[in-house]
């Protein structure tokens, strides 16, 4: 820094302290005094920064506050834009802190330092004082003086700036001051301000001072710090359209206390107005958008970089407004544990990439990134290196068990299983009584319980969890429901019982089986020892249990509309009978929850054909005599067991029946190992062995 | 004997103590011709049952029931139990939900489980 002659010249180093006078000093306020102990740092910048914490921010001249515990960007990533340039990017670090956890402090009752401190960044707003950044102390000679020069360039700023022939009472008088990096902030009354900045280009100690006056003063807002005035909202929503980039859907929400705006309605002027401020930010955004389908395709990207956050509270609704965000940048931040970032766990579903460089928790959580995997299950980069691969994640979605999920486990006897679903939702849907009629008998029982607490699927969260009033006097829930009669008055048994139950039940409308198998998940076994309708086994007959899990639309009478969606899982157990295809539903067991989704069953890889539902073109038409696979006088049960495979294995392979049989009877009566056996010898067996086309 | 719904009860409150403590001891509540049909795979008698539930890859489990519901399945005392609930595993941070139904049988005074048939219904 060349000395110049023009302006008169200020202290040497050498003449220092006289301006130690204890009066004066004490006069300065809590954060003089703190600096009157200052531990003095290099950055890797070079800048000097002072105090006993106050980090490296510097100021334009605006509302400027400590922020203590913060140090420089270990990455030097800083978002200042020049070394010496303007950077408030700290003030707004501080209001986005002071909104955080510390905030209760800045209304502490009394000097602890702490609450000193907090209680000056408030009252720095409010004092009605002028800030105002001198530059140049550093380059100085007085820099290497006990308190760094500070005594000596605010005795020189007074001096400079008291006209000669002013009396005592006039005099200026620098409030408070305080050292960020290399640029020295006072307060001054406001008629002083003049007087200040007319020293600028002074040289103080063989340095030329460089003094910013403050930006015009937004005085209006300050005595309507608490309700924000609709010129404030439109100040926001200037801000938002300013930050928003349309083509890359981002939302830019980085350095937002260097907002020019931002800083101008004095948003951040108050401990008070900063924390009302991201709220009404994203309340904003909420009345801008319509619907969570709007928010999701508007905005895919937001940037809370350089927002000196040591937690996410004071950002926190950022995932009430913006929950399907795909890419979150907070870099640059102090977020230094998992802690602080414990109010998003778990949000942010459909989130792929999360910046976090920059922040202590880098260093200070080793294991942070296995952790960001497990609070954000669509995760895949995190800090532009990607941890897992889309299709990890969707596996991880599916089944969270390590463990693949395989197709519906279907032991079907004779298709009894598959067409008694196939007709039944149509039914259920259609005509319940007829549907009771043909499949339900006096000793058939049903019941059903609500499972209020299982979790919706993540698409609909945004949505109102719909009532159970429909269901919940009929639940059976046994864990719910302790006496004896009540349990005993919810099963229904005989058909004018479950006619009449069903009759109460909202109208439904389920997904079509065979256009959206991917829909359904049916598991079906064989059961012995059902009670046979005929009289003719003491041990009781053969059955099937059939359980099925998906989904249903509950549908408005009168508008024929589908309104809330629901999910189910059903279980019946099916035996021979009277009914439609001689068999009848001995009982039916029925589980209502909020709608879950049907990812839980799709096969990995995406494969939804593991539903034999799906494949029923390639099951062969077989032509039966009446008299096979069904039970009949002097018949055995084994034999019927038999039977009922033959017609299933020739359906499934084409053979004939007489073929079918020789291939069972050779593999043990197993149809898996005859299932095998065929696969492998297809292709020699002879065409007679076929059922012609 | 009590009447079904209280054997359910008592049946679905041991199975999910026992599992959640010591999967090895499930071994009591099959038979031979049992069958556990995990997630669609199916295994059949105690020793593969049990087999199959002690290499399901998680270690330490949490079953939290929201719902029992019983019937009475067949005329020599059956019961037909369906369950639903959440599964909370070690580890992992959201419990699942999961449906399962047991086939009740009694025998000699005490009830095992014919078929066991667990399912994940809601993967979160």
């Amino acid at each position: 820094m060349l000395e110049t002659s023009t302006p008169p010249t200020g202290p040497r180093a050498a003449r220092t302290s006289e301006r130690l006078t204890s009066g004066r000093h004490s006069s300065r306020g809590g954060i003089q005094k703190r600096s009157g102990a200052p531990s003095v740092r290099v950055d890797k910048d070079g800048d000097v920064s002072m105090g006993t914490g106050s980090g490296s921010g510097r100021g334009n001249g605006t509302a400027r506050r400590a922020t203590p515990g913060r140090r420089h960007d270990p990455l030097g990533k800083s978002s200042r834009p020049a070394r010496n340039g303007i950077d408030t990017s700290s003030i707004q670090k501080t209001i986005l802190r002071s909104m955080g956890s510390d905030a209760p402090l800045s209304r502490g009752a009394r000097p602890s330092l702490k609450s000193v401190r907090g209680r000056s960044r408030a009252q720095n707003a409010r004092d009605g004082l002028d800030r105002i950044t001198v530059r140049g102390l550093k380059q100085s000679k007085a820099a290497g003086n006990p308190d760094g020069g500070v005594s000596d360039l605010i005795g020189f700023l007074e001096r400079k700036a008291t006209h000669p022939d002013a009396p005592a009472s006039e005099a200026v008088k620098i409030k408070k001051s305080r050292l960020e990096g290399d640029a020295l902030i006072i307060s001054v009354r406001p008629e002083d301000t003049p007087k200040i900045t007319r020293i600028n280009h002074y040289v103080f100690a063989g340095a030329e001072l460089k003094i910013e006056a403050p930006p015009e003063k937004a005085t209006p807002l300050e005595s309507n710090a608490d309700s924000e005035t609709p010129n404030t909202i439109d100040t926001l929503k200037g801000v938002l359209s300013r930050r928003y980039n349309v083509d890359s859907k981002f939302l830019d929400l980085s350095h937002l206390g260097s907002d020019p705006e931002l800083v101008n309605i004095g948003m951040f002027s108050t401990t008070s107005r900063e924390s009302k401020f991201f709220p009404a930010l994203m309340k904003i955004c909420d009345n801008i958008f319509t619907s969570a389908k709007q928010k999701e395709e508007a905005i895919v990207s937001v940037s809370l970089a350089n927002n000196a956050l040591t937690n996410i509270s004071s950002v926190t609704t950022l995932s009430q407004t913006f929950p399907a965000i795909r890419n979150l940048d907070l870099s640059n931040n102090q977020l230094r544990n998992l802690a602080s970032m414990e109010g998003w766990r778990w949000k942010f579903r459909k989130l792929d990439h999360l910046i976090l460089t920059g922040n202590p928790v880098e260093a200070e959580v080793p294991l942070y990134k296995t952790e960001m995997l497990k609070w954000f299950p669509s995760l895949t980069t995190l800090d532009t290196i990607q941890l897992r691969t889309p299709e990890e994640v969707k596996a991880a979605a599916n089944g969270r068990l390590p463990m693949p999920i395989l197709g519906p486990c279907f032991r079907d006897e004779a298709s009894i299983g598959e067409n008694f679903v196939k007709q039944y939702f149509v039914a259920y849907d259609g005509d319940r009584a007829a549907l009771v009629t043909g499949f339900y008998d006096a000793q058939s029982t049903f019941s059903l319980s609500v499972n209020t607490s299982a979790p919706r699927a993540p698409e609909t969260s945004d949505y109102k969890v719909p009532g159970w009033d429909a269901y919940i006097k009929r639940s059976r829930n046994l864990t719910k429901l302790a006496h004896l009669p009540a349990q005993m008055s919810r099963l229904h048994t005989g058909t004018d019982s479950i006619k009449d139950v069903f009759s109460t039940l909202p109208a439904t409308r389920h997904p079509d089986l065979l256009a959206e198998p991917q829909k359904w998940c049916i598991e079906c076994h064989t059961i012995p020892g059902l009670p046979d309708p005929a009289g003719q086994s003491a041990s009781g007959v053969g059955g099937l249990i059939v359980m099925v899990h998906g989904e249903f639309s509950e549908v408005d009478v009168s508008t024929g509309q589908a309104t809330t969606t629901r999910s189910f899982d059903r279980t019946f157990v099916l035996g021979p009978g009277a009914g439609i295809g001689g068999i009848r539903v001995a009982c039916d067991t029925l589980v209502l929850r909020a709608y879950g989704g049907h990812d839980a069953w799709q096969p990995e890889g995406g494969a939804v054909d593991g539903n034999v539902l799906a494949q029923p073109p390639t099951l062969h038409k077989i032509a039966l005599p009446p008299e096979l696979a069904v039970p009949s006088q002097g018949k055995s049960e084994e034999q019927v067991r038999k039977e009922l495979l033959v017609v299933e294995l020739s359906k499934g392979t084409g053979m004939t029946l007489q073929w079918s049989e020789q291939c069972l009877n050779q593999s043990g009566w197993s149809l898996e190992a005859a299932a095998a056996a065929f696969e492998q010898a297809k292709s020699q067996l002879p065409a007679d062995a076929f059922v012609s086309r | 004997m009590d009447d079904f719904n209280t054997i359910a009860q008592q049946f679905v409150q041991f199975y999910y103590n026992t599992f959640d403590s010591d999967r090895g001891l499930l071994a009591a509540l099959y038979r031979e011709h049992s069958m556990l049909t995990f997630e669609s795979t199916a295994s059949k008698g105690v020793n593969d049952i049990i087999e199959k539930l002690q290499s399901l890859p998680f270690g330490k489990i949490i079953h939290q029931v929201a719902t029992v519901d019983a019937q009475p399945s067949n005329e020599s005392g059956g019961i037909i139990v369906m369950v639903t609930g959440a599964l909370l595993v070690e580890g992992e941070e959201k419990p699942m939900s999961y449906s399962q139904v047991f086939q009740l049988l009694p025998e000699a005074g005490t009830y095992y489980a014919f078929n066991d048939v667990f399912k994940l219904v809601y993967p979160a």
